[in-house]
C-alpha cells in the first residue's frame, strides 16, 4: 500500500476546510457556550472564526509569496531545523486530539441515542478502516470525494437550519453573564476552533490559480456563517434548557420532530453527522501524516498512520471513556494545544514575513 | 533476490492465478472492511433477541409519594404490549413499584415485566398533588436524564393518586382513540393556551423568572362531564362525555385548571377562568372565546354574544418615567361571533355579514382590558410573573432596569412596582 498525495486545487482546499470548520462545533459546543455565557454564546463563534479568517489571510500572503514551497521548508530554511521539529511535533499532537475529541462526542452521541449497547472498539471498526483508506489514498482522493459529497452535505446543513427555524419561540434575557464568564467560556472552548492551521501543513500540495482565492474564502465563509446560524438556532430553540441537551443539530431537529410532528426527521442531521464525522476523521490523520512526515521524513508514510491509530486507541481506549471525560479533556487539557493555530503558527508566519524583509534590506 | 525467495513469489504468484477472487480483495481493501463490518455487527444482531421482546415500551408514568417509609416513592408505569394478531387493537398494562428513589421503582417494574423498560414512548408523567409542595425537578431527574425521552412529553398532576390516574388511562388508551396526553395538546392549542410539557417548565423553571405552569387534571366517578372508560371483565368500552359504556367508570376530567410553580414549587392553581385572563397578558395565542351578555342594537335584543379570538397581537412598549417602568400593552383582537343567544327570537342573517356594532366593540374592549387587569392582578399577588416581564424589561434597558431593582425593598417583589397601561382594539374577521 502506497501513500499517494498529488496537489490538491482551490474547490477542493476549500471544501477541505468547508467540512472541517465544522468539526467539534456542531454537537455539544453550542451547549456548553449556553451554559457558561448565556445568549451572548453566539458571539463567541463568530469572534474566533474571525481569528481563523485571520489566519486564512496570513496564509494566502505566505502562499502568493512563496508558491511552490512548503511552510516545513520556510521553518526550516530561516529558523533551523529544530524550530520546523518542534513546530511540527506540536501540530502532530494538536490533530491528534481533536480527532481524539470529535471521535469520543461523536461515539458518545451514537451510543445516547442508537447504539445503546455497542462499545467503542466495535464502532472503531466502522470509522478506522474507512479514515485509514482515505487518508492513504492521498490529499486528492479525499479532496474529489469530498467534494462529491459537498453538495449532499451542504443540502442536510441548510435542511437542518430551514426546518430548526421554526423551533424558535422564546424570548432570551440578553447580556446576563458578566464579560469574564464570557471570557472564561471562549478560553475554554478555544480548543474547538482552529482548524484553519491545516492549510499550512497541506501548503505545498495546494496548488491554487489566480482568482480562485475567492473561492476558498467563499467556502470559509459559508461554512463559519452555518456554524454560526446552527449555535444561534440551537440557543433560541432551547433557551434555559439547553445545558439539557448536547447535540446541537440533532437537538434542532428533533424539537420540530417533537412540536411539529414531522416523523424521524432528526435522522437527516444523523446521517449528516456521520458523513462529516468520517471525512473529520480523514482530514485529522492526513494532517498528522503530513506532520510526522516532516518531523520523521526518512520513515515511512504509513508508519504515521500505525502511530496515530495506536496513539488514538489508547486515549479513546483509557483515558476518554464518556461524555463527562471527553468535555473534561476539551476544556481542560485542549485549550493549551490552542495555542499551537492561534499562538505559534501565526508568530512563526509573521516571522517569515519580517526576517526576509530584513534579509532583503541586508542584501541592498 | 534469493532462490529461495524467488520460490516464495512464484508460489505467491500462482496461488493468486488459482484464486482470482482473493485480487479483489487485495485491490480493493474496502471489501474487506465492509465484509469484517458486517460479520462482526451482522452476528453480534443474530444474536440478540428482537428489541420486541427486549424492552417493554412504557407509554405513561405516574409518581407518588410512598406510605412505606423504606421506600420514598410509588411509580406506576403504562406499558404496552405488542400482540400478535389480524386486527389492530392497542393493549396496556399497568405495573407499579415502590423504591428509595424513582430509578430504583424503574428496575422493579422491569424486574416484575421480566424487560427492560424503554422510555421513548412516554406521552405523558403524572405527578401527585403531594409531590408538589417540595421541588418536582427533583422527581423529574431521572426522567429527565433519559435521552430517548421526548422532551414533548405531557406533564400533568392531579389530585387523586397517579397511580389511579393511570389505572383510568389505561382504559381509555386501551380502546379510545383519544388518548390523554391529546387532551393536554387541545388544551394548549385551542383553549388555554398552556404548553405543559418538561421542555416548557423546565423553559419556565430554569428562567430568569422560575416560573413553570403544569396542567391537572381530575378523576371523578363517570357524572359525564369528562372523558371516561369504563372496565367490564378485562374488556373496555370509552367514550368521550361519558355517555355510555358498562360498568363502573371513572372520568379524566380537564378543566383548564393549571398549577403555576416557582423553583419548582407549586405556589398557585389556577382555575381554567383565570388561567384565560392570564392568557390575555401572555402572548400571541389564537386561542378561548369571549362572552358579552346583554348586547343590545338593531338585530339584537339584550343578547349573549359568544366570540371566537381568531387572532390576537400583543405589543409591549416599556417607558421609564421617574425610574419606574411602565409597560405599555396595545391589545389587537380579532374576532368572530361564533354564538348568538337573542332574548327574543334568533337574528336571521348571514352569518358572514353579521357585523360587530362600534357599541359592542366597546363592550368587548372594556371586558379585555378588565380581564387583563384581573391577570395581572392574579400575578402581582402571588410575585408569579408568568409573562416573562423580566426578561423584557432586562432585554429593553438592562441598566434601568438594574437601576429600578436596586429601589426595591424586595426586588423579587418587582411586578408590584411595575406600572401597566392596557389598551385593546378590536377587529371583525
Amino acid at each position: 500500500m502506497k501513500v499517494l498525495d498529488k496537489n490538491i486545487n482551490a474547490w477542493q482546499l476549500g471544501i477541505m476546510l468547508f467540512i472541517l470548520l465544522f468539526a467539534n462545533k456542531i454537537l455539544v459546543l453550542p451547549s456548553l457556550l449556553f451554559e457558561g455565557a448565556g445568549l451572548e454564546a453566539v458571539f463567541i463563534p463568530v469572534l474566533f472564526f474571525v481569528l481563523e479568517m485571520g489566519l486564512l489571510f496570513l496564509f494566502y500572503k505566505l502562499k502568493t509569496k512563496h508558491p511552490a514551497q512548503s511552510f516545513s521548508f520556510l521553518l526550516k530554511n530561516r529558523f533551523g531545523t529544530p524550530v520546523q521539529v518542534v513546530a511540527f511535533v506540536f501540530l502532530c499532537a494538536y490533530f491528534l486530539c481533536k480527532a481524539v475529541l470529535l471521535y469520543n462526542v461523536t461515539y458518545i452521541f451514537f451510543r445516547n441515542v442508537v447504539y445503546k449497547d455497542y462499545s467503542s472498539f466495535l464502532f472503531l471498526f466502522c470509522f478506522i478502516p474507512i479514515m485509514n483508506h482515505l487518508a492513504i489514498s492521498g490529499l486528492r482522493v479525499m479532496g474529489r470525494t469530498m467534494q462529491l459529497f459537498f453538495p449532499f452535505m451542504l443540502t442536510i446543513v441548510l435542511f437542518c437550519l430551514v426546518v430548526g427555524v421554526f423551533g424558535i419561540n422564546s424570548s432570551v434575557l440578553m447580556f446576563s453573564k458578566p464579560f469574564a464568564e464570557i471570557a472564561l467560556t471562549a478560553a475554554k472552548h478555544i480548543s474547538s476552533f482552529g482548524d484553519v492551521v491545516l492549510v499550512f501543513v497541506v501548503m505545498h500540495r495546494v496548488q491554487i490559480k489566480k482568482g480562485e482565492w475567492k473561492v476558498v474564502f467563499s467556502l470559509v465563509t459559508l461554512a463559519s456563517v452555518l456554524v454560526c446560524l446552527i449555535t444561534v438556532i440551537f440557543i433560541l430553540s432551547y433557551t434555559y434548557t439547553a445545558f439539557m441537551h448536547p447535540y446541537a443539530i440533532f437537538e434542532i431537529m428533533s424539537y420540530v420532530k417533537e412540536y411539529g410532528g414531522l416523523g424521524r426527521i432528526d435522522v437527516v442531521s444523523m446521517v449528516g453527522i456521520i458523513v462529516f464525522a468520517y471525512f473529520h476523521l480523514a482530514i485529522y490523520l492526513k494532517a498528522f501524516m503530513l506532520c510526522f512526515k516532516e518531523v520523521f521524513p526518512k520513515i515511512n508514510p504509513l508508519y504515521s498512520v500505525l502511530t496515530f491509530n495506536l496513539a488514538f486507541l489508547l486515549i479513546v481506549g483509557f483515558f476518554i471513556l464518556n461524555l463527562e471525560q471527553a468535555v473534561s479533556f476539551a476544556e481542560k487539557i485542549l485549550p493549551y494545544f490552542a495555542i499551537i493555530p492561534f499562538g505559534i503558527v501565526p508568530i512563526l508566519s509573521g516571522l517569515l514575513f519580517l526576517i526576509k524583509k530584513r534579509k532583503e534590506v541586508k542584501n541592498e | 533476490m534469493s532462490e529461495k525467495q524467488s520460490k516464495i513469489a512464484k508460489k505467491y504468484e500462482n496461488f493468486m492465478k488459482k484464486h482470482y477472487y482473493l485480487c479483489a480483495i487485495t485491490k480493493t481493501p474496502m471489501l474487506l472492511v465492509f465484509l469484517t463490518i458486517a460479520v462482526l455487527f451482522g452476528f453480534k444482531a443474530l444474536s440478540m433477541p428482537s428489541e420486541v421482546n427486549r424492552y417493554a415500551v412504557v407509554t405513561a408514568v405516574g409518581i407518588d409519594l410512598s406510605d412505606d417509609e423504606d421506600k420514598m416513592y410509588e411509580v406506576s408505569a403504562l406499558v404496552f404490549v405488542p400482540i400478535a394478531e389480524q386486527g389492530f387493537s392497542e393493549s396496556y398494562k399497568m405495573i407499579s413499584s415502590e423504591g428509595r428513589s424513582v430509578s430504583e421503582a424503574m428496575d422493579f417494574i422491569g424486574l416484575h415485566l421480566g424487560r427492560e423498560t424503554g422510555l421513548s414512548h412516554i406521552k405523558f408523567i403524572v405527578l401527585n398533588e403531594d409531590l408538589l409542595m417540595d421541588d418536582v425537578s427533583k422527581f423529574l431527574d431521572y426522567l429527565t436524564r433519559n435521552i430517548h425521552l421526548s422532551s414533548s412529553t405531557k406533564l400533568i398532576t392531579t389530585d387523586v393518586s397517579a397511580k389511579d390516574f393511570i389505572s383510568a388511562a389505561q382504559n381509555l388508551d386501551s380502546e379510545s382513540s383519544i388518548k390523554v396526553s391529546e387532551i393536554i395538546t387541545y388544551n394548549r392549542r385551542y383553549i388555554y393556551a398552556t404548553d405543559s410539557s418538561l421542555e416548557t417548565f423546565f423553559k419556565g423553571t430554569f428562567g430568569p423568572t422560575k416560573v413553570g405552569l403544569m396542567s391537572k387534571l381530575t378523576v371523578k366517578p363517570g357524572e359525564g362531564e369528562g372523558l371516561s372508560a369504563a372496565q367490564t371483565d378485562g374488556q373496555t368500552a370509552s367514550q368521550g362525555g361519558g355517555a355510555g359504556g358498562a360498568g363502573p367508570k371513572t372520568e379524566i376530567v380537564n378543566d383548564g385548571e393549571t398549577v403555576v410553580f416557582k423553583e419548582g414549587v407549586s405556589k398557585l392553581t389556577l382555575t381554567g377562568e383565570q388561567l384565560k385572563k392570564v392568557n390575555f397578558v401572555r402572548g400571541n395565542y389564537k386561542s378561548g372565546s369571549i362572552e358579552i351578555d346583554h348586547v343590545t342594537d338593531k338585530d339584537l335584543n339584550d343578547a349573549r354574544v359568544v366570540f371566537e379570538v381568531f387572532g390576537k397581537k400583543l405589543n409591549f412598549k416599556v417607558k421609564y418615567e421617574n425610574n419606574v417602568p411602565v409597560i405599555y400593552i396595545d391589545t389587537s383582537l380579532t374576532l368572530r361571533i361564533s354564538e348568538v343567544e337573542n332574548s327574543g327570537k334568533s337574528p336571521q342573517q348571514n352569518v358572514e355579514l353579521f357585523v360587530i356594532t362600534p357599541k359592542t366593540t366597546d363592550m368587548i374592549e372594556m371586558k379585555v382590558k378588565r380581564s387583563m387587569s384581573e391577570g395581572l392582578e392574579i400575578m402581582r399577588d402571588n410575585q408569579l410573573d408568568m409573562g416573562d416581564f423580566y426578561t423584557m424589561l432586562s432585554n429593553n434597558n438592562r441598566k434601568e432596569f438594574k437601576k429600578f431593582l436596586e429601589t426595591l425593598e424586595d426586588p423579587e417583589d418587582y411586578l408590584n412596582h411595575i406600572v401597566f397601561k392596557v389598551s385593546v382594539k378590536v377587529y371583525s374577521k
